[in-house]
Protein backbone atom coordinates (compact mmCIF):
# COMPACT_ATOMS: atom_id res chain seq x y z
CA UNK A 1 0.00 0.00 0.00
CA UNK A 2 1.06 3.57 -0.61
CA UNK A 3 -0.05 6.66 1.26
CA UNK A 4 0.28 9.11 -1.63
CA UNK A 5 2.61 11.24 -3.78
CA UNK A 6 3.60 8.10 -5.64
CA UNK A 7 3.81 9.21 -9.24
CA UNK A 8 5.26 12.70 -9.60
CA UNK A 9 7.86 14.97 -8.09
CA UNK A 10 7.31 18.58 -7.08
CA UNK A 11 10.32 19.65 -9.17
CA UNK A 12 8.98 22.09 -11.74
CA UNK A 13 11.83 21.42 -14.19
CA UNK A 14 11.09 17.73 -14.72
CA UNK A 15 10.37 16.74 -18.33
CA UNK A 16 6.59 16.01 -18.46
CA UNK A 17 6.94 13.22 -21.06
CA UNK A 18 9.61 11.41 -19.06
CA UNK A 19 7.64 12.00 -15.85
CA UNK A 20 4.56 10.38 -17.40
CA UNK A 21 6.57 7.43 -18.74
CA UNK A 22 8.07 6.86 -15.29
CA UNK A 23 4.70 7.24 -13.60
CA UNK A 24 3.21 4.59 -15.90
CA UNK A 25 6.07 2.22 -15.03
CA UNK A 26 5.46 2.84 -11.34
CA UNK A 27 1.76 2.08 -11.80
CA UNK A 28 2.69 -1.14 -13.60
CA UNK A 29 5.10 -2.13 -10.86
CA UNK A 30 2.49 -1.53 -8.13
CA UNK A 31 0.02 -3.66 -10.08
CA UNK A 32 2.65 -6.38 -10.33
CA UNK A 33 3.20 -6.18 -6.57
CA UNK A 34 -0.60 -6.53 -6.15
CA UNK A 35 -0.78 -3.39 -4.03
CA UNK A 36 -3.90 -3.40 -1.88
CA UNK A 37 -4.46 0.37 -1.94
CA UNK A 38 -2.77 3.49 -3.28
CA UNK A 39 -3.92 6.80 -1.82
CA UNK A 40 -4.03 9.88 -4.02
CA UNK A 41 -1.65 12.57 -2.73
CA UNK A 42 -1.51 16.18 -3.89
CA UNK A 43 1.57 15.57 -6.07
CA UNK A 44 -0.33 12.81 -7.88
CA UNK A 45 -2.66 15.49 -9.25
CA UNK A 46 0.18 17.26 -11.08
CA UNK A 47 -0.50 15.61 -14.44
CA UNK A 48 -4.28 15.91 -14.18
CA UNK A 49 -7.07 13.46 -13.42
CA UNK A 50 -6.98 11.67 -16.78
CA UNK A 51 -3.67 10.00 -15.98
CA UNK A 52 -4.98 8.80 -12.60
CA UNK A 53 -8.26 7.60 -14.08
CA UNK A 54 -6.33 5.64 -16.68
CA UNK A 55 -4.15 4.02 -14.00
CA UNK A 56 -7.25 3.14 -11.94
CA UNK A 57 -8.93 1.61 -15.00
CA UNK A 58 -5.82 -0.52 -15.59
CA UNK A 59 -5.97 -1.91 -12.07
CA UNK A 60 -3.99 0.41 -9.78
CA UNK A 61 -6.18 0.43 -6.65
CA UNK A 62 -6.36 4.22 -6.29
CA UNK A 63 -8.42 5.43 -3.35
CA UNK A 64 -9.43 8.77 -1.88
CA UNK A 65 -12.36 9.42 0.39
CA UNK A 66 -12.16 13.22 0.26
CA UNK A 67 -11.24 13.91 -3.37
CA UNK A 68 -14.68 14.65 -4.77
CA UNK A 69 -16.34 15.61 -7.98
CA UNK A 70 -17.39 19.24 -7.33
CA UNK A 71 -20.82 18.95 -8.92
CA UNK A 72 -21.98 15.59 -7.54
CA UNK A 73 -19.87 15.73 -4.34
CA UNK A 74 -19.13 12.04 -4.82
CA UNK A 75 -15.63 10.50 -4.63
CA UNK A 76 -13.73 10.48 -7.94
CA UNK A 77 -11.97 7.22 -6.96
CA UNK A 78 -13.04 4.47 -4.59
CA UNK A 79 -13.14 6.00 -1.10
CA UNK A 80 -11.91 2.74 0.43
CA UNK A 81 -11.03 -0.86 -0.35
CA UNK A 82 -11.53 -3.94 1.79
CA UNK A 83 -9.16 -6.90 1.88
CA UNK A 84 -9.39 -10.15 3.79
CA UNK A 85 -6.01 -11.36 5.03
CA UNK A 86 -5.63 -14.49 7.18
CA UNK A 87 -9.32 -14.25 8.02
CA UNK A 88 -9.04 -10.62 9.15
CA UNK A 89 -11.16 -8.14 7.23
CA UNK A 90 -9.25 -4.86 6.72
CA UNK A 91 -10.56 -1.59 5.28
CA UNK A 92 -8.11 0.93 3.81
CA UNK A 93 -9.36 4.45 3.22
CA UNK A 94 -7.40 7.49 2.09
CA UNK A 95 -7.41 11.25 2.51
CA UNK A 96 -5.35 14.14 1.19
CA UNK A 97 -4.90 17.67 2.42
CA UNK A 98 -6.93 20.57 0.99
CA UNK A 99 -3.79 22.70 1.45
CA UNK A 100 -1.29 21.80 -1.26
CA UNK A 101 2.47 21.86 -0.77
CA UNK A 102 3.77 25.41 -1.41
CA UNK A 103 5.93 24.39 -4.43
CA UNK A 104 2.90 23.11 -6.31
CA UNK A 105 0.10 25.22 -4.87
CA UNK A 106 -0.20 27.26 -8.07
CA UNK A 107 0.29 24.33 -10.48
CA UNK A 108 -2.45 22.01 -9.25
CA UNK A 109 -5.35 24.41 -9.74
CA UNK A 110 -4.20 24.88 -13.35
CA UNK A 111 -4.41 21.15 -13.98
CA UNK A 112 -7.44 20.09 -11.98
CA UNK A 113 -8.78 23.26 -10.35
CA UNK A 114 -12.43 23.19 -11.34
CA UNK A 115 -12.60 19.39 -11.57
CA UNK A 116 -12.02 18.57 -7.93
CA UNK A 117 -13.35 19.41 -4.49
CA UNK A 118 -11.34 18.35 -1.43
CA UNK A 119 -13.56 17.73 1.56
CA UNK A 120 -12.41 18.28 5.13
CA UNK A 121 -10.27 15.23 6.01
CA UNK A 122 -11.43 15.03 9.64
CA UNK A 123 -15.10 15.07 8.70
CA UNK A 124 -14.40 12.51 5.97
CA UNK A 125 -12.49 10.23 8.36
CA UNK A 126 -15.33 10.40 10.90
CA UNK A 127 -17.84 9.34 8.24
CA UNK A 128 -15.57 6.55 7.04
CA UNK A 129 -15.12 5.11 10.53
CA UNK A 130 -18.90 5.19 11.12
CA UNK A 131 -19.47 3.43 7.84
CA UNK A 132 -16.74 0.80 8.17
CA UNK A 133 -16.48 -0.07 11.85
CA UNK A 134 -19.26 -2.70 11.79
CA UNK A 135 -18.12 -4.18 8.49
CA UNK A 136 -14.47 -4.88 9.19
CA UNK A 137 -12.06 -5.96 11.92
CA UNK A 138 -9.48 -3.26 11.28
CA UNK A 139 -9.52 0.23 9.81
CA UNK A 140 -6.35 1.57 8.19
CA UNK A 141 -5.96 5.17 7.07
CA UNK A 142 -3.58 6.04 4.25
CA UNK A 143 -2.91 9.71 4.74
CA UNK A 144 -1.28 12.44 2.69
CA UNK A 145 -1.90 15.07 5.36
CA UNK A 146 1.46 15.18 7.12
CA UNK A 147 2.31 14.00 10.62
CA UNK A 148 0.90 16.98 12.54
CA UNK A 149 -2.49 16.76 10.82
CA UNK A 150 -2.51 12.96 11.18
CA UNK A 151 -2.16 13.44 14.91
CA UNK A 152 -4.95 16.03 15.00
CA UNK A 153 -7.22 13.78 12.96
CA UNK A 154 -6.64 10.75 15.15
CA UNK A 155 -7.38 12.83 18.28
CA UNK A 156 -10.75 13.83 16.81
CA UNK A 157 -11.64 10.49 15.23
CA UNK A 158 -11.21 7.39 17.38
CA UNK A 159 -11.68 3.96 15.83
CA UNK A 160 -8.81 3.96 13.32
CA UNK A 161 -6.34 1.18 14.12
CA UNK A 162 -3.35 2.32 12.09
CA UNK A 163 -2.41 5.44 10.15
CA UNK A 164 0.24 5.17 7.45
CA UNK A 165 1.22 8.71 6.64
CA UNK A 166 3.37 10.62 4.24
CA UNK A 167 3.39 14.02 2.59
CA UNK A 168 6.59 15.39 4.18
CA UNK A 169 8.62 12.25 3.47
CA UNK A 170 9.57 11.63 7.08
CA UNK A 171 10.35 8.28 8.62
CA UNK A 172 9.48 6.91 12.04
CA UNK A 173 11.71 4.25 13.51
CA UNK A 174 9.12 3.86 16.26
CA UNK A 175 5.41 4.56 15.85
CA UNK A 176 3.57 7.47 17.41
CA UNK A 177 0.52 6.67 19.46
CA UNK A 178 -2.68 8.55 20.16
CA UNK A 179 -5.26 6.63 22.18
CA UNK A 180 -5.51 3.19 20.59
CA UNK A 181 -4.26 4.38 17.20
CA UNK A 182 -0.67 3.97 16.02
CA UNK A 183 0.88 6.19 13.35
CA UNK A 184 3.71 5.23 11.01
CA UNK A 185 5.82 6.96 8.35
CA UNK A 186 8.28 5.36 5.90
CA UNK A 187 10.51 8.13 4.48
CA UNK A 188 10.52 9.00 0.76
CA UNK A 189 11.88 8.33 -2.74
CA UNK A 190 11.93 4.56 -2.29
CA UNK A 191 14.73 4.69 0.29
CA UNK A 192 12.80 2.46 2.70
CA UNK A 193 9.62 0.46 2.95
CA UNK A 194 7.77 0.24 6.23
CA UNK A 195 6.92 -3.28 7.33
CA UNK A 196 4.21 -3.86 9.92
CA UNK A 197 3.84 -7.43 11.16
CA UNK A 198 0.63 -8.04 13.08
CA UNK A 199 -0.26 -11.00 15.28
CA UNK A 200 -3.99 -10.72 15.96
CA UNK A 201 -5.68 -12.80 18.61
CA UNK A 202 -8.82 -10.72 18.83
CA UNK A 203 -9.18 -7.65 16.60
CA UNK A 204 -11.39 -6.01 19.22
CA UNK A 205 -8.52 -5.83 21.73
CA UNK A 206 -5.82 -3.12 21.73
CA UNK A 207 -2.51 -3.63 19.97
CA UNK A 208 0.79 -3.81 21.79
CA UNK A 209 4.04 -2.60 20.24
CA UNK A 210 6.45 -5.55 20.29
CA UNK A 211 9.25 -3.17 19.38
CA UNK A 212 8.53 -1.32 22.63
CA UNK A 213 9.98 -4.25 24.58
CA UNK A 214 13.21 -4.33 22.60
CA UNK A 215 13.54 -0.55 22.80
CA UNK A 216 13.18 -0.65 26.61
CA UNK A 217 15.65 -3.53 26.82
CA UNK A 218 18.10 -1.43 24.82
CA UNK A 219 17.53 1.52 27.19
CA UNK A 220 18.27 -0.73 30.17
CA UNK A 221 21.46 -2.00 28.52
CA UNK A 222 22.55 1.60 27.83
CA UNK A 223 21.86 2.59 31.43
CA UNK A 224 23.83 -0.45 32.65
CA UNK A 225 26.83 0.56 30.57
CA UNK A 226 26.62 4.12 31.86
CA UNK A 227 26.21 2.87 35.42
CA UNK A 228 29.30 0.64 35.20
CA UNK A 229 31.39 3.56 33.99
CA UNK A 230 30.14 5.84 36.78
CA UNK A 231 30.65 3.19 39.46
CA UNK A 232 34.23 2.71 38.30
CA UNK A 233 34.74 6.47 38.46
CA UNK A 234 33.16 6.55 41.94
CA UNK A 235 35.51 3.82 43.15
CA UNK A 236 38.54 5.74 41.88
CA UNK A 237 37.42 9.19 43.03
CA UNK A 238 34.32 9.20 45.28
CA UNK A 239 32.08 12.28 45.20
CA UNK A 240 28.59 13.45 46.20
CA UNK A 241 27.59 14.51 42.69
CA UNK A 242 28.64 11.18 41.23
CA UNK A 243 26.67 9.31 43.91
CA UNK A 244 23.55 11.33 43.08
CA UNK A 245 24.01 10.60 39.39
CA UNK A 246 24.31 6.85 40.08
CA UNK A 247 21.18 6.98 42.23
CA UNK A 248 19.25 8.77 39.47
CA UNK A 249 20.31 6.20 36.86
CA UNK A 250 19.27 3.37 39.17
CA UNK A 251 15.85 4.99 39.53
CA UNK A 252 15.54 5.29 35.73
CA UNK A 253 16.55 1.67 35.33
CA UNK A 254 13.95 0.56 37.88
CA UNK A 255 11.30 2.55 35.97
CA UNK A 256 12.20 0.88 32.69
CA UNK A 257 12.28 -2.54 34.35
CA UNK A 258 8.77 -1.99 35.70
CA UNK A 259 7.57 -0.82 32.28
CA UNK A 260 9.15 -3.90 30.72
CA UNK A 261 7.47 -6.19 33.27
CA UNK A 262 4.08 -4.64 32.47
CA UNK A 263 4.61 -4.88 28.72
CA UNK A 264 5.75 -8.49 28.87
CA UNK A 265 2.66 -9.43 30.89
CA UNK A 266 0.31 -7.67 28.47
CA UNK A 267 1.89 -9.24 25.43
CA UNK A 268 0.64 -12.70 26.18
CA UNK A 269 -2.99 -11.54 26.18
CA UNK A 270 -3.16 -8.89 23.49
CA UNK A 271 -2.67 -8.42 19.80
CA UNK A 272 0.78 -7.21 19.01
CA UNK A 273 2.77 -5.72 16.17
CA UNK A 274 6.33 -5.17 15.10
CA UNK A 275 7.23 -2.13 12.97
CA UNK A 276 10.46 -2.00 11.01
CA UNK A 277 11.84 0.27 8.31
CA UNK A 278 13.54 -1.85 5.67
CA UNK A 279 16.24 -0.14 3.65
CA UNK A 280 15.92 -0.75 -0.10
CA UNK A 281 19.65 -0.93 -0.66
CA UNK A 282 21.22 -2.09 -3.93
CA UNK A 283 22.12 -5.49 -2.49
CA UNK A 284 18.45 -6.55 -2.66
CA UNK A 285 17.54 -8.64 -5.69
CA UNK A 286 15.75 -6.73 -8.45
CA UNK A 287 12.59 -8.04 -10.06
CA UNK A 288 13.84 -8.97 -13.54
CA UNK A 289 10.56 -8.21 -15.34
CA UNK A 290 10.27 -4.75 -13.81
CA UNK A 291 13.92 -4.08 -14.58
CA UNK A 292 13.21 -5.12 -18.19
CA UNK A 293 10.26 -2.68 -18.47
CA UNK A 294 12.45 0.18 -17.26
CA UNK A 295 15.20 -0.72 -19.74
CA UNK A 296 12.65 -1.00 -22.59
CA UNK A 297 11.43 2.48 -21.76
CA UNK A 298 15.03 3.69 -22.13
CA UNK A 299 15.19 5.11 -18.61
CA UNK A 300 18.47 4.64 -16.76
CA UNK A 301 18.21 7.25 -14.03
CA UNK A 302 15.70 9.44 -12.21
CA UNK B 1 -16.81 -11.12 7.22
CA UNK B 2 -15.40 -10.12 10.62
CA UNK B 3 -13.24 -12.37 12.76
CA UNK B 4 -16.17 -13.13 15.10
CA UNK B 5 -18.19 -14.28 12.10
CA UNK B 6 -15.18 -16.28 11.02
CA UNK B 7 -15.11 -18.23 14.26
CA UNK B 8 -18.86 -18.95 13.93
CA UNK B 9 -18.36 -20.06 10.34
CA UNK B 10 -15.53 -22.31 11.44
CA UNK B 11 -17.69 -23.97 14.10
CA UNK B 12 -20.50 -24.35 11.58
CA UNK B 13 -18.09 -25.83 9.03
CA UNK B 14 -16.82 -28.34 11.56
CA UNK B 15 -20.38 -29.51 12.21
CA UNK B 16 -20.96 -30.04 8.50
CA UNK B 17 -17.72 -31.93 8.02
CA UNK B 18 -18.66 -34.17 10.97
CA UNK B 19 -22.09 -34.85 9.44
CA UNK B 20 -20.69 -35.63 6.00
CA UNK B 21 -17.86 -37.67 7.51
CA UNK B 22 -20.36 -39.68 9.48
CA UNK B 23 -22.40 -40.23 6.31
CA UNK B 24 -19.27 -41.50 4.57
CA UNK B 25 -18.62 -43.97 7.36
CA UNK B 26 -22.21 -45.21 7.26
CA UNK B 27 -22.05 -45.69 3.53
CA UNK B 28 -18.84 -47.55 3.99
CA UNK B 29 -19.95 -49.94 6.64
CA UNK B 30 -23.75 -50.24 6.44
CA UNK B 31 -26.40 -50.85 3.89
CA UNK B 32 -24.30 -51.65 0.85
CA UNK B 33 -22.18 -54.58 0.02
CA UNK B 34 -18.61 -53.42 -0.41
CA UNK B 35 -18.31 -55.39 -3.63
CA UNK B 36 -21.49 -54.06 -5.33
CA UNK B 37 -21.15 -51.37 -8.04
CA UNK B 38 -23.90 -49.29 -6.39
CA UNK B 39 -22.12 -49.43 -3.05
CA UNK B 40 -18.82 -48.32 -4.61
CA UNK B 41 -20.55 -45.42 -6.41
CA UNK B 42 -22.20 -44.23 -3.22
CA UNK B 43 -18.94 -44.43 -1.31
CA UNK B 44 -17.14 -42.46 -4.02
CA UNK B 45 -19.85 -39.78 -4.04
CA UNK B 46 -19.76 -39.55 -0.27
CA UNK B 47 -15.97 -39.14 -0.20
CA UNK B 48 -16.08 -36.54 -2.97
CA UNK B 49 -18.65 -34.64 -0.90
CA UNK B 50 -16.42 -34.95 2.16
CA UNK B 51 -13.34 -33.62 0.35
CA UNK B 52 -15.34 -30.79 -1.26
CA UNK B 53 -16.76 -29.81 2.12
CA UNK B 54 -13.31 -29.85 3.71
CA UNK B 55 -11.85 -27.71 0.94
CA UNK B 56 -14.66 -25.19 0.54
CA UNK B 57 -15.57 -24.78 4.19
CA UNK B 58 -11.99 -24.07 5.28
CA UNK B 59 -10.87 -21.17 3.10
CA UNK B 60 -8.96 -19.59 5.96
CA UNK B 61 -5.27 -19.82 6.70
CA UNK B 62 -4.31 -21.71 9.81
CA UNK B 63 -2.85 -19.35 12.40
CA UNK B 64 0.12 -19.87 14.65
CA UNK B 65 -0.48 -19.91 18.38
CA UNK B 66 -4.10 -18.82 17.96
CA UNK B 67 -3.12 -15.49 16.35
CA UNK B 68 -3.77 -14.48 12.76
CA UNK B 69 -0.66 -13.06 11.14
CA UNK B 70 -0.89 -10.13 8.75
CA UNK B 71 1.99 -8.20 7.19
CA UNK B 72 1.45 -4.73 5.73
CA UNK B 73 4.10 -3.15 3.52
CA UNK B 74 4.03 0.63 3.21
CA UNK B 75 5.59 3.14 0.85
CA UNK B 76 5.14 6.89 0.77
CA UNK B 77 6.39 9.90 -1.17
CA UNK B 78 7.98 7.78 -3.89
CA UNK B 79 7.55 10.93 -6.03
CA UNK B 80 8.24 9.30 -9.35
CA UNK B 81 11.50 7.59 -8.34
CA UNK B 82 12.16 4.37 -10.25
CA UNK B 83 15.56 3.93 -8.67
CA UNK B 84 15.68 4.07 -4.87
CA UNK B 85 17.76 6.88 -3.44
CA UNK B 86 20.62 5.59 -1.27
CA UNK B 87 19.43 5.40 2.33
Amino acid sequence: MDSGDLFFTARAKSDPEKALAKARLIGRAYRRMAAAAVNVGDLDLLQGLDFLRQEASQGVPLISANLLDPSSKTPIFDPYVMQQVSGIQIAFFGVLSPNFQPEIADRIPKRVGEHIFIKDPVETAREMVLKLRDKVDMIVLLSDLGSHRDHELVKSVPGIHFVFGGHEGLGLAQPKREGKTYMFQSYAKGMFVGKLRLAIKNPGLPFQDEGGVSRIQEQIRNLDRHLQALQKQQADQPGQQLAQRIQWINQQKAKFQEELRQLSGAQSQENHFLWTLVSLNPSLREDEDTKGWIQEAGIDQD
Amino acid sequence: MKAGDLRNALGYSLEWVKIIGSFCSNVRYNGYKKSSQHGRNMRNIAWILFVLAAVTLFPFHPVEGGAAEVTLIHTSNVTGHLFPCPS
